[in-house]
């Protein structure tokens, strides 16, 4: 084969140009830290690395909601427990009355009964976050309150019905409130508000309670040991169920890094043979590019 | 038989080993001209003439100066500079678009996107939370800021390209006035048997220059005037040349003849890869943006209308954003006046944040041709990444077979100094040679006349 000059020339601009831009993608992506930086890179890995940060980013709302399920709970649940230990106070008071020793003393009584009522009534109004967790949906107002006539209590807003509920997977929502509704029963009559509230009438005019009040407060009592051991159930599972979030969110980054991760020391040493490659072509380039006949003429 | 004859050959070969001689100088000169085609002398003997019965040799003469070069080569290399031309120009420009997407990152549609939706989620579970509705309205802005821009940067690049097509169409002008007139010159010197060497290296680079911007068709006629055709359309022959210019109707660039109905079919060059991106591929990018958007503002939409919002007297059928249009993704005054009028409720109580989960879930649900927002637009990711990935391969691969005709040009019609400098020795010894041969003849004259 017949070699011009310019042959030499351009097969060693070529073959530099090519080692060069070979070392320019090395270095990038020791730079990046990625193998994927733009679509073409990977066209495959790009759509896989943009559905895998989707995903992550859906699991870490999931993770948020679940925390802010938790915090809420824990709320309700400290409620609740204030609830508990008014009650067990009214119990006890109930029984003490009993006593003919102190029928004297129902002023008193009545009360004692009344700060019940009013601690009570605290805790059913109970704000957290700009929600008031016994008021369903309903957040404007507080949702239990002495009537206008002050003659009992009643409901301040529409309903406490309406259930508030977190999406915490893509398929799961739960419930995380306990509604009034479920707690209280339809306010208005045989409700513990009023029932309580009958109780101090009673008392104040000197009567005793009657037996279908005090059945009442049982009744209360009961249904709150339910909710509370509700509430808690609530609270083991959004545990359970923010672990598993958890574990996805670091299975999610695994794969992530699988598809992105730049093996270092591979490309340390590639990047050393390609400078290795360059250092070569110059030296024997400037050994044979400016040789001609001339030189020994 | 003459004396005198010794100084005929002997003059003649001087004269003809300085032509060589000259000759080498022109290639030695050239070496580092790369549209240089080497030229060789083509030496034959003078006819021999009869006499006394023998027949005796006459010298050396120059016959012709002769282009070295290999048709075949040229050609092939006119075919695959068209198509790297195309190609490369193709994935530069492509480059350009997938920049515009900043993909894969968090400044990306993908992800922004996907913080809409999440930010519905985290509203979903304190819906009368203001700062939380906040984040919903800012996430907005964020992806309706992105898709202004991602749309406004595709059209500065159709923009950019128009206003290259225009000016390639100019030079496409400029070299067939050349090629017109380097025919003419051409056909001036072959009209007397002569071959202008230089001129056809000349009219080689033109044609060459004008392939990296159009697929060509360039035919020789019997008086060697090349006749070039570009895409089908007729462009200059040895009399005459056409003019191009851009057209552009429905927002498609042809390169056409002044005066011609049909365009050129662009399939090579540069010019054809602006024409294919400008026309076809990146309003198929924008189209499948345009879809995903005016989709997922008709969702949106339509699930919000649906929901209540949280002012003291509830109100419905709000919208969320106000069009999708021309590329902008508008969010609806409302809502930027005032965060409250976010309508989350799906019974007018302002702890309700029902709506606000299906917003969430709108993100997936399959409203796109069978499949997800999100998934729609990582499928038009990695259509561009494609696009993109095998025209760089192509490029990669026909950049390595135009180097290799290179190569094989320069192998051939390349200057090779050190062939240069031997012909010269031995040129110049051959000068010397027939200048000796001169003085020898000389002293031969001299002795005959001194026997007078």
């Amino acid at each position: 084969m017949r070699i011009s000059d310019s042959m030499t020339t351009q097969t060693f601009l070529m073959n530099l140009s090519r080692t060069k831009s070979e070392m320019n993608k090395i270095s990038e992506s020791i730079y990046t830290g990625s193998k994927i930086n733009r679509p073409s890179d990977s066209p495959d890995g790009t759509a896989k690395l943009l559905r895998l940060n989707t995903a992550i980013n859906n699991s870490n709302t999931y993770v948020k909601n679940v925390n802010e399920g938790l915090a809420q709970l824990q709320e309700t649940t400290n409620s609740m427990e204030s609830m508990f230990s008014s009650i067990q106070d009214v119990r006890s008071l109930l029984v003490e009355i009993q006593n003919p020793s102190n029928s004297p003393y129902l002023e008193s009584y009545a009360i004692k009964i009344d700060s019940a009522l009013e601690s009570m009534l605290n805790m059913a109004n109970h704000e957290y976050n700009g929600k008031f967790l016994f008021g369903g949906t309903d957040h404007s107002t507080k949702p239990y309150g002495l009537k206008d006539d002050g003659t009992g209590i009643e409901l301040k807003t529409s309903s406490v019905s309406g259930s508030q509920s977190i999406k915490i997977s893509g398929t799961i929502s739960t419930k995380i409130n306990i509604t009034g509704e479920e707690l209280f029963g339809t306010v208005g009559a045989d409700d513990i508000f009023n029932t309580l509230y009958r109780i101090r009438e009673d008392l104040k005019a000197g009567n005793m309670p009657n037996e279908s009040d005090k059945q009442k407060v049982e009744t209360f009592n009961n249904n709150l040991l339910n909710k509370i051991s509700y509430a808690g159930n609530i609270t083991n599972r959004l545990y359970d169920c923010g672990e598993l979030l958890n574990n996805s969110i670091l299975s999610l980054q695994d794969l992530m890094s699988k598809e992105t991760e730049v093996d270092m020391a591979k490309a340390v040493v590639d990047l050393e043979y390609q400078e290795n490659l360059m250092q070569l072509a110059y030296k024997t380039s400037s050994m044979v590019l400016p040789k001609s006949l001339l030189d020994y003429l | 038989m003459a004396l005198t004859r010794v100084f005929d050959i002997a003059r003649r070969s001087l004269s003809t080993y300085q032509y060589a001689m000259n000759i080498a100088a022109h290639n030695i000169s050239n070496a580092g001209n790369e549209n240089y085609s080497r030229q060789r002398a083509s030496l034959s003997t003078v006819t021999p003439e009869k006499n006394a019965g023998f027949i005796w040799g006459a010298g050396i003469k120059m016959d012709s100066i002769q282009r070295i070069r290999d048709g075949i080569i040229e050609r092939q290399i006119l075919t695959n500079q068209q198509s790297y031309s195309n190609n490369y120009k193709q994935s530069q420009v492509l480059s350009q678009v997938e920049g515009v997407f900043s993909e894969p990152s968090e400044l990306g549609i993908s992800n922004l996107m996907n913080q809409f939706f999440n930010n519905w989620n985290e509203l979903s579970v304190t819906p009368n939370s203001v700062p939380l509705r906040n984040n919903v309205i800012y996430a907005a802005q964020n992806l309706s800021n992105k898709v202004a821009s991602v749309n406004q940067d595709m059209d500065t690049i159709k923009y950019d390209i128009y206003k290259e097509f225009q000016q390639s169409a100019n030079n496409v002008n400029s070299y067939l006035k050349q090629l017109n007139q380097l025919n003419q010159q051409i056909y001036s010197f072959t009209g007397i048997n002569q071959q202008p060497n230089d001129l056809l290296d000349t009219r080689d680079s033109v044609i060459q220059q004008l392939s990296k911007l159009v697929n060509t068709t360039v035919t020789y006629d019997n008086s060697g005037n090349a006749a070039v055709s570009i895409g089908g359309a007729f462009a200059v022959d040895g009399h005459t040349y056409t003019e191009f210019e851009v057209r552009l109707s429905n927002d498609k660039v042809t390169l056409a003849p002044v005066g011609g109905d049909n365009p050129a079919k662009l399939n090579g060059g540069e010019m054809a890869a602006m024409a294919e991106i400008y026309n076809n591929k990146i309003p198929s990018y924008k189209n499948d943006l345009d879809n995903i958007f005016s989709q997922f503002v008709t969702q949106v939409n339509a699930i919000h209308q649906s929901g209540w919002t949280i002012e003291d007297t509830p109100r419905s059928n709000i919208k969320f954003f106000k069009e999708y249009t021309n590329g902008k993704l508008v969010i609806d005054n409302e809502i930027l006046n005032d965060p409250k009028n976010i309508a989350v409720s799906a019974d007018g109580t302002n702890g309700n944040g029902d709506i606000a989960v299906k917003l969430f879930e709108l993100s997936e649900a399959k409203n796109m041709s069978g499949t997800t927002f999100g998934n729609f637009y990582s499928s038009l990711m990695s259509k561009l990444g494609n696009d993109n990935s095998s025209i760089t391969n192509m490029t990669e691969s026909s950049k390595l077979v135009l180097s290799q005709l290179e190569n094989q040009r320069a192998s051939v019609s390349g200057v090779s100094v050190d062939e240069e400098m031997t012909e010269i020795i031995k040129f110049q010894k051959a000068y010397e040679a027939s200048a000796k041969l001169i003085s020898v003849s000389n002293e031969m004259l001299d002795t005959l006349i001194n026997l007078v």
